[in-house]
C-alpha cells in the first residue's frame, strides 16, 4: 500500500496526487544514449551513491537486481518510469515510503523525482530540491549560464523541471468537456492526457496534466502556472459533478451505486473495470451519494489492485487467479460502504 | 481556425515542423494530427513524441560533436543529444527547436546549489517539517539511535504544541 497516499489530502476529490521530476546530468560525462565504458556507468552511480547514501533514509537498488514483476509493480505505481525499467544500467534510490528518489541512468543521468498526495505542488518541489541540492554536493552539473541544465532531450533544457497532477475528472470525462480542457490547458504550456493506458479513454477518467515548458521560466513560475491552471479545472470539474447531478438525479445515483454493487460481491475483476468502477464511486463519495470511504482510501486501493502489485507483493502471476484476488481485495474494501 | 488538412474542422493542435532550416508550423484538428503523427494524446501533445518531426533531413553536410562522436543526423533520428558539448556542436541546428519549443532561448530558473524560495502557506510548512521528522524519527528507531530518536520525539511534540 502507497504510504504517501493520505487521507484528507488538499483537494484529494479532484486530485489524486502531485508529482515533481527534475532532469540532471553530469559535466563531462557522455548522456545516457551515448555512454558506453563501464567506467562511465560507474561514475555515475557512484556520483549519487557517495553524495545521497550518508543520508541513511535512502536505498539503493539496481535494476538488474530486480524481477520484472518488481520493476513493473514500481513502473504501475509510478515510481519509476518505462524509460528506467528498459535501461540495462539503471538503478534507483528512494526513501522508504518510495515518495522521493532518485532514478539514474533514466533517459538522463538523473532524475529526482517528489510525489504528495493531492494538490501539494510547493511541497513536492521542496522536497525533490532538497535532493538536488544534496547531489549538486558530490556532482558538477551539466550545466550552462545561457540554456540552463542541458539534458538528453532538449525538450526539458532549462530548469529541466516536470511538474505534473493526477486529476480524476469523471464528470468533465462524462461531459465531454476534456477537449476543452486541453486546449485551454495547452495555451499556457501545459498538456493533458490519460493517466493510465495509452491512446483514446483514458481508464476511470484519470488524467494527467503538466507543464511541457522548461526553459525561460522559472521554478517558482512553472508551479504557479500549474497550481492557477488546476484551479481553473477544479473549479470547471466541480462545477460539472454538481450540474451532472442536478440533471440526472437518481439516474446517476444508480450508476453508482450499480458500481459500489459490483465492488462489494463480484468474484473476479479485472484492473481496467476496477478502475472504473472505482472512479464511478469515488465521483459518488464526492457528491455525499456515497459515505464511509475517502478519497484517499479509493486511491490506495486502485494502487494496490494494479496486476504487478498483486503479483509481486501475493505472488500471484496468473492473470485468473489475479482477478479473483483484486475482487477479493475489493469485496475487503468495499464492505463498510453504506447509503443514508 | 479552421484545420490545414481537413480544411473542416476546427484546429486545436499546433504542430511546429523544422525542415530545411525552416520553421513551419501547421494548424490542424485532432483527427488530422493523429493521423500525421500516430502517439497522439487525447488533444494534447507531448512534446517528446512530436520531436521526430522537428528533425526532417537538412542538408548535405555531416556535423559531429568532437566530444561525443554523435553525428547530426543520430540526433536528427532521436531528438536526443549524446553530450553537454552537443549543444554547442549543433547550435545552428538545435536553437530553432529549442526556440519553437519553449518559445525561449534563455533560462531564467536556478543554478546548481540555488535554494528556489516558495511562498508555502504555513500549513503545509507545518505540515511538510511534521511528515519529515517522522521519517527521521522512523530511521533512528530502526537503526536503534535512541538518542537521535528521542530528540526527533521532541521536536515533534512541540511542532504539534505550536499549531496542530
Amino acid at each position: 500500500m502507497p504510504e504517501w497516499l493520505k487521507d484528507g489530502a488538499p483537494e484529494s476529490d479532484v486530485v489524486v496526487s502531485t508529482r515533481i521530476r527534475l532532469a540532471r546530468n553530469m559535466m563531462d560525462m557522455p548522456f545516457p544514449p551515448r555512454i558506453r565504458t563501464r567506467e562511465q556507468i560507474e561514475a555515475v552511480h557512484a556520483g549519487a551513491a557517495d553524495s545521497l547514501l550518508k543520508c541513511p533514509e535512502f536505498r539503493y537498488t539496481r535494476l538488474s537486481g530486480l524481477s520484472e514483476v518488481q520493476k513493473r509493480a514500481l513502473l504501475e505505481k509510478n515510481i519509476i518510469s518505462g524509460d528506467l525499467m528498459d535501461s540495462p544500467d539503471g538503478a534507483i534510490i528512494m526513501n522508504e515510503d518510495e515518495s522521493v528518489c532518485l532514478m539514474i541512468l533514466e533517459e538522463d543521468h538523473y532524475r529526482i523525482q517528489a510525489i504528495k498526495s493531492g494538490l501539494a505542488l510547493s511541497a513536492a518541489y521542496y522536497e525533490a530540491e532538497t535532493l538536488d541540492n544534496m547531489l549538486s554536493e558530490g556532482v558538477r552539473y551539466a550545466y550552462d549560464g545561457t540554456l540552463g541544465f542541458l539534458t538528453s532531450c532538449p525538450t526539458n533544457v532549462g530548469t529541466g523541471l516536470r511538474a505534473s497532477l493526477m486529476l480524476h475528472l469523471p464528470a468533465l470525462t462524462a461531459a465531454k468537456g476534456i477537449q476543452r480542457i486541453s486546449a485551454m490547458v495547452g495555451k499556457v504550456g501545459m498538456t493533458v492526457r490519460g493517466a493510465f493506458g495509452e491512446g483514446s479513454a483514458a481508464a476511470g477518467s484519470f488524467y494527467q496534466i503538466s507543464n511541457q515548458v522548461t526553459l525561460g521560466v522559472t521554478e517558482k513560475e512553472i508551479i504557479t502556472r500549474l497550481q492557477t491552471t488546476a484551479g481553473k479545472v477544479m473549479d470547471f470539474e466541480r462545477n460539472t459533478r454538481k450540474e451532472l447531478y442536478r440533471n440526472l438525479g437518481v439516474s446517476l445515483e444508480d450508476r453508482i451505486w450499480r458500481s459500489v454493487g459490483i465492488l462489494r460481491n463480484a468474484r473476479k475483476v479485472s484492473d481496467a473495470e476496477a478502475q472504473k468502477l472505482i472512479s464511478d464511486v469515488a465521483f459518488g463519495v464526492s457528491l455525499n451519494i456515497v459515505r464511509g470511504l475517502t478519497a484517499g482510501t479509493l486511491y490506495r486501493v486502485m494502487m494496490d489492485i494494479r496486476p504487478a502489485v498483486i503479483a509481486e507483493k501475493y505472488g500471484i502471476i496468473q492473470p485468473n487467479q489475479r482477478d479473483v484476488f483484486r475482487a477479493n481485495i475489493l469485496r475487503d474494501t468495499f464492505r463498510e460502504v453504506y447509503d443514508l | 481556425m479552421i484545420c490545414d488538412d481537413c480544411m473542416k474542422n476546427n484546429a486545436t493542435v499546433h504542430l511546429t515542423t523544422f525542415s530545411n532550416g525552416q520553421v513551419k508550423t501547421v494548424h490542424l484538428c485532432a483527427q488530422c494530427a493523429a493521423r500525421r503523427n500516430k502517439p497522439v494524446v487525447l488533444a494534447g501533445f507531448s512534446f517528446n513524441d512530436l520531436m521526430g518531426a522537428f528533425y526532417e533531413a537538412g542538408g548535405a553536410e555531416e556535423t559531429v560533436c568532437e566530444k561525443c562522436g554523435m553525428s547530426l543526423s543520430d540526433f536528427q533520428k532521436t531528438g536526443k543529444v549524446g553530450c553537454a558539448r552537443c549543444y554547442e556542436s549543433f547550435r545552428d541546428s538545435l536553437m530553432p527547436v529549442i526556440r519553437s519549443i519553449h518559445m525561449n532561448e534563455r533560462h531564467t530558473g536556478k543554478r546548481p546549489g540555488e535554494t528556489v524560495r516558495l511562498d508555502m502557506d504555513k500549513d503545509s510548512e507545518h505540515e511538510l517539517k511534521k511528515e519529515r521528522l517522522a521519517r527521521e524519527l522512523k530511521i533512528a528507531i530502526s537503526t536503534e539511535n535512541f538518542e537521535e530518536a528521542a530528540r526527533l520525539r521532541d521536536e515533534i511534540a512541540l511542532l504539534e504544541k505550536e499549531g496542530g
